[in-house]
């Protein structure tokens, strides 16, 4: 379980929230004048990073309020979290803080040497 | 269901107390409108509260106020506060008094007990007098509003049976 | 009893004995023992038979890592496999052993071993395969899986346990010298903090073993005691016993069980394990280390017992469990197992090193010619022979002349490992030391400190130095503590992983896995099978995937596979161990939420009515909803759900609806928010007006219905399905925050507020007009779709008309505390017009019968308004709405798509069921084209014969077709698909 921060309750135990796929997905507006393709890569389609992800949360078992977090997909670690509004932080400003990015040695999966 | 349970160090009490959701922005004139009504200055941090010998009213997010009557007062009266707070348009208020249980748990063994139930950190450190918070605890969403020597916990009426089954077996368990 | 001279032990009451049963014979211990240690005592060493070739074993350790000795305990509800080695005896306990038929020492499962070379590497996947697939079902899983295993599930159990969560500071992993030093470092630190301990008898190596003299001047016991003493009466320390951390999760989430019966049996109303969920800053790790085994020829016979694990029992039980036992070792870890056999009057029949003699301490030389214990260094076990007990060990001496010694004990050490499960359950990297030949703790992943053996600091006299050292970060108190040893030694070994046999035959074994029966043979097959990568090689020998984990053996294996290919033990890499670390019985995993508590229920605020009217209850969701109301005991569901319909649409019944989802949405934009999330237009609606609604997702496919009502044009409630309550919700509150922030819209949900009482049928005019007497139900003042605030008896209630079963009703909304009094007014009223509390498989038919659609029932998130045929619920001049740009998805406009029409058997007196297939042919050859399926389906007492609602292909063109229902025994039932509507379809019942 992880812990997360939300941005108006502060640290909480992950039971509490919800996980609401990637973050910063702008919703087309519903007019007809966008493409069969644009409207679905919206419905449809998201990115399935590894590393560093912009994803939404709902703090849905607390103050019931959405907010965006950057995590490390590849070791879990949370990064940061803010308010819906904010903007997005840059990718830049977060390094991977683990060697590999999957933290998975090629050999094995335990020992340090053989990860390097 | 009892109205009082004592055992173990812990005291768990069932209130009817009256309440009113209020959402609004915060904004001056939602801070007067509830001044003028109930002469308590709404908190502006997030989970804090203020009180006075009639009434709480605590802040649970930047849109949500929680106003508990620990005074009884009539059903009339509520309404027409309602009714003035629902007159801003910027404001909605709505009569919860049905919708919820409270419990008052008191004693020693309070924290513990409450632990066998929910993750939550109620150490002084992360969990400070007059302040509220809104948790599992049973795997039922509830709200929790801590005092010096209490808290009170509010759940949705519907699992009020269970939750109080719920809290009598981490007390005698 | 062997009644030894000078056993003592502060841990093991001699003056209590204890009885118990064993294989259904009377054993005696005393209090403190373990199953082990009382059974060592009573000289009974076979204790259980291996997984797969049934051959005899023994107890092989004194600890958690114990592969072997693994019992049932019949008189705590079967509990399957638990280790005899730290499971504490009580009277009138009952144990069986395991995985043998008919008894432990006549086991016909030892057939097996004569076809061991069938059970090789990898036979998993090679033997289950052929020659027939029938072969699977009718000899492998009922023949050959049922010999292979270890206990049996237990058929009936209710332990009692529960969970305790904990929020810390510190948390500091096992109560031995590391342990207590570091909490006495810590005492009156301002940081909270928890120390755990498996053992009932803190102090591990200190209570173990003979190696420590003295602490601070004190004896080793005084000094625990003392220290425990202190660190008790610490305000930041809790110690927690009998706690075993299995687990440790990301953020430094730990999972511990605490026994809570140690030494008792389980009682049957307080509990019995407690689960302890830990959320700490910092885990410090003092779990110490595990002693590891050698390969040789029949290396698991019984008589054979790690070095440390004898003097465990020794210094811990104080029983020996022989008097003359050989010794074979690698390193230095088990010179004070000499030590404390001496201690005890008693010799080594011989000691073999496998060390030469420049390189064994001189200590140990000194102490061994002064007992004149036979040595042999530079020396190894080629094998050792015997049937349930090893008889005869064979060894090789420096100059490799052989051998023999007879005795039917043997210690064996190879060498010791920092016990790294939790380590790397934490996600921590490992190193290999050349020198200590070990894997240790190198990079932590997360805020964790080792210490000890567990970190790999084997010198017992360095350990105040590296706590004052590691522990810098917690401002702790700097120790100086004066540690004198009995035998002087500094961890020393040679490299030693198997013994090559003397002779070796294809049916001659050493193991490398005692639990899964794994031999090093099995090793060398899987290499040269191409399995050399080690997590392969690890799953297709099973090597280490037992219960154990391999934590006396998975490193030597290691050694063994790095030696065949001829490469560093690090570049062979090691598997991680996951958790738990020893096996947790799912009561304590369940904790209280099982049984009565399994899930949160929900109850209406009129329940007590309702089973005091004998409603039998449905689930649905959390909630408890009447399912339908039988007269009588005698009343069959089916009787019931007939007379309540007829009755509904002959005089009037009353539901209780209080489960349904109502919100309340309010705010300057509210009109704009309600017309993006719901299909329908709300622009042109009057206040006070109701409308049917439907919500779609993105995709296009309906997620819910409800009835909006609107209360003025920032103003409105609606309504949503049980089900669907919390859905709703969330999804307005996503798109509110997420999407249109800036429309100022708040929403408040007001189930629990109020109750929801929904009346039909023809009387209900009235029975209205007497209950509410003051309100003007005339079809003029109330017309359907309209509601009214009324203020009745001080408070305010809500009466909307609208109807979900095609007859004129009414639905009233009254705040729940009150609602039970109206309740009981509409009956009483309402007896003499004939009105009836009915269930939700009454509603279900009714509504069936109207052609209404059930959310989740009719619809599976792949069903459009279109093809529901509720193209009138879209307000086709809105710019949005939530899925609207979905309706005109190739997808969503293909006219093959399965819509939603009503089915009539052609003959009558056939029943219809849900799930039905339909299709076109009358005889059925598989495969058959599908047209789609019965989604709802009921004996109707209004047309008096069966009718469904179905989707199928193209469904709406298809109306006035005949067509089939399938039935599961490839029959036919021929049907006619009609509009779904088999009730007043003009509506004239609803709206006068």
């Amino acid at each position: 379980m992880l812990i997360i921060e939300c941005p108006y309750c502060g640290l909480r135990d992950q039971s509490e929230f919800s996980n609401g796929g990637e973050a910063h997905v702008k919703r087309p507006d519903g007019s007809s004048e966008i493409s069969d393709r644009e409207w679905s890569e919206y419905v449809f389609i998201r990115s399935n990073t590894k590393g560093i992800f912009y994803e939404r949360w709902v703090h849905s078992h607390g103050c019931r309020k959405w907010f965006n977090c950057v995590r490390d997909t590849s070791t879990d670690e949370i990064l940061k979290t803010y308010k819906i509004y904010d903007t997005r932080p840059k990718l830049k400003d977060f390094k991977n803080l683990v060697d590999t990015p999957s933290g998975e040695p090629e050999l094995g999966s335990g020992n340090f040497t053989v990860k390097k | 269901m009892r109205e009082v349970i004592r055992s173990n160090e812990v005291e768990i009490k069932i209130l009817p107390y009256q309440q009113i959701i209020i959402r609004g922005n915060g904004n001056s004139e939602f801070n007067n409108t509830l001044n003028k009504l109930f002469k308590l200055l709404p908190p502006t941090d997030n989970l804090r509260i203020v009180l006075n010998e009639e009434m709480v009213l605590s802040k649970l997010s930047f849109d949500q106020w929680n106003l508990i009557f620990i005074k009884e007062i009539k059903e009339e009266k509520l309404q027409i506060f309602i009714e003035k707070l629902n007159k801003i348009s910027g404001i909605l208020a709505t009569n919860f008094s049905d919708a919820q249980i409270f419990f008052q748990i008191k004693g020693q063994n309070t924290y513990p007990t409450l632990n066998k139930l929910t993750h939550f950190d109620f150490r002084k450190k992360s969990f400070k007098p007059l302040s509220a918070a809104q948790t599992l605890l049973a795997r039922i969403d509830c709200t929790f509003i801590k005092f010096d020597d209490s808290i009170l916990v509010s759940c949705n009426r519907s699992f009020g049976d269970y939750l109080e089954d719920r809290l009598i077996d981490a007390v005698n368990f | 009893m062997k009644e030894l001279k000078t056993n003592s032990s502060p841990f093991v009451n001699f003056n209590q004995k204890i009885s118990f049963l064993f294989d259904g014979k009377k054993i005696f211990g005393f209090k403190g023992d373990t199953i082990a240690s009382a059974l060592l005592r009573n000289n009974i060493n076979l204790v259980g038979r291996s997984f797969k070739y049934h051959r005899p074993r023994g107890i092989y350790t004194c600890g958690i890592e114990e592969p072997n000795a693994l019992v049932q305990i019949i008189s705590e509800y079967s509990e399957p496999n638990t280790r005899a080695t730290i499971k504490k005896i009580y009277e009138g306990m009952e144990v069986e052993s395991q995985n043998r038929w008919p008894s432990l020492d006549n086991d016909i499962g030892s057939i097996n071993s004569l076809f061991s070379p069938l059970f090789s590497a990898g036979f998993y996947y090679k033997t289950f395969m052929g020659p027939h697939k029938s072969f699977w079902k009718r000899i492998y899983e009922p023949i050959i899986r049922r010999a292979a295993g270890l206990g049996k599930p237990p058929k009936e159990f209710r332990a009692l346990s529960s969970h305790l969560h904990h929020n810390v500071d510190i948390v500091i992993v096992g109560a031995g010298l590391n342990g207590l030093l570091a909490a006495k470092s810590l005492i009156n630190n301002n940081h909270d903090i928890l120390l755990l301990d498996f053992d009932n008898h803190l102090g591990g190596i200190i209570n173990n073993s003979a190696k420590i003299s003295s602490i601070d001047n004190q004896s080793p016991q005084e000094w625990v005691k003392s220290t425990v003493e202190a660190i008790e009466k610490s305000k930041n320390i809790k110690i927690l016993k009998n706690t075993l951390v299995t687990t440790y999760n990301y953020i430094n989430h730990l999972i511990a069980v605490e026994d809570k019966h140690v030494g008792s049996r389980p009682s049957e109303n307080k509990v019995n394990n407690i689960l302890h969920k830990i959320r700490t800053d910092h885990v410090i790790l003092c779990n110490g280390h595990i002693e590891r085994f050698l390969s040789f020829q029949n290396n698991d016979l019984p008589g054979i017992m790690l070095a440390s694990s004898f003097e465990k029992y020794i210094c811990r039980y104080g029983t020996l469990p022989s008097k003359e036992p050989v010794i074979f070792s690698n390193n230095s870890n088990s010179n004070s197992l000499i030590y404390s056999i001496i201690n005890q009057g008693y010799k080594p029949k011989a000691y073999i090193d496998s060390r030469s003699g420049e390189n064994i301490e001189p200590e140990l030389f000194d102490l061994i010619r002064k007992h004149d214990i036979p040595l042999y260094t530079n020396s190894q076990i080629k094998g050792v022979s015997g049937g349930k007990r090893i008889e005869k060990i064979l060894i090789e001496d420096s100059t490799g002349g052989l051998s023999e010694i007879h005795s039917d004990f043997l210690c064996v050490s190879g060498g010791i490992n920092p016990d790294v499960h939790l380590f790397t359950q934490s996600k921590g990297l490992l190193d290999w030391d050349e020198k200590d030949l070990t894997y240790k703790p190198s990079k932590p992943f997360q805020p964790t400190i080792t210490l000890g053996s567990a970190s790999g600091q084997f010198n017992l006299e360095k350990v105040s130095d590296e706590i004052n050292e590691k522990l810098k970060i917690f401002k702790n108190k700097v120790l100086d503590t004066k540690i004198v040893l009995n035998t002087k030694e500094s961890y020393q070994i040679e490299k030693l992983w198997e013994i090559s046999p003397h002779k070796s035959s294809i049916w001659s074994k050493s193991f490398i896995d005692l639990q899964n029966d794994v031999t090093t043979k099995d090793i060398r097959q899987a290499i040269s099978e191409g399995f050399d990568r080690i997590e392969h090689l690890k799953r297709y020998t099973t090597n280490s995937m037992g219960t154990d984990q391999g934590k006396i053996s998975s490193i030597n294996a290691l050694g063994i596979v790095s030696d065949l290919l001829d490469k560093k033990v690090n570049e062979v890499g090691t598997t991680i161990y996951r958790p738990p670390y020893a096996p947790l019985s799912f009561a304590a995993i369940a904790g209280r939420n099982s049984y009565e508590f399994y899930d949160p229920e929900r109850k209406s605020p009129i329940h007590q009515w309702h089973k005091d009217n004998g409603a039998i209850f449905e689930d649905v969701g959390q909630w408890k909803r009447p399912w339908y109301f039988p007269l009588n005991s005698s009343e069959s569901m089916h009787d019931a759900v007939q007379r309540e319909s007829k009755n509904v649409r002959e005089f009037a019944g009353v539901i209780d609806g209080s489960t349904l989802g109502k919100i309340e949405i309010k705010g300057k934009d509210a009109l704009s928010f309600m017309n993006l999330i719901y299909t329908n237009s709300f622009s042109k609606m009057k206040p006070g007006s109701a409308r049917y609604a439907l919500m779609l997702g993105e995709d296009g496919m309906v997620k819910d219905d409800g009835i909006i009502s609107k209360i003025s044009e920032e103003h409105f409630i609606a309504t949503t399905t049980t089900g669907g309550a919390a859905t709703v919700l969330g999804c307005m509150e996503e798109y509110a925050q997420t999407e249109w922030p800036n429309l100022n819209v708040y929403m408040n949900s007001i189930t629990e507020q109020f109750a929801t009482f929904n009346i039909s049928g023809p009387k209900t005019r009235e029975i209205m007009n007497k209950v509410f007497p003051e309100i003007d139900f005339s079809n003029d003042a109330f017309p359907f779709m309209t509601f009214q605030f009324h203020n009745y008896h001080g408070m305010q209630i809500r009466i909307l008309r609208a109807s979900f079963t095609g007859e004129m009703g009414y639905e009233i909304y009254i705040p729940s505390k009150n609602a039970a009094k109206i309740w009981g007014q509409l009956h009483s009223y309402g007896k003499d017009f004939g009105l009836i509390p009915y269930g939700t498989e009454t509603m279900h038919l009714l509504r069936a019968e109207k052609g209404y659609i059930l959310i989740g029932q009719d619809t599976d998130g792949s069903i459009t308004p279109i093809d529901l045929g509720l193209n009138w619920t879209i307000g086709k001049t809105k710019q949005d709405f939530l899925g609207k740009r979905s309706l005109t998805r190739t997808d969503t406009i293909r006219t093959d798509r399965k819509q939603l029409v009503g089915i009539i058997p052609s003959n009558k007196e056939d029943q219809l069921t849900e799930g039905q297939h339909i299709i076109l042919n009358q005889t059925i050859k598989i495969p058959i084209p599908m047209l789609g399926h019965i989604t709802s389906s009921y004996q109707s007492p209004t047309l008096g014969h069966s009718f469904g609602l179905a989707v199928i292909k193209d469904g709406h063109s298809l109306i006035g077709k005949k067509a089939f229902a399938s039935t599961p025994d490839q029959k036919t039932i021929p049907i006619e698909i009609v509009k779904p509507v088999f009730y007043d379809e003009e509506n004239k019942r609803l709206v006068s």
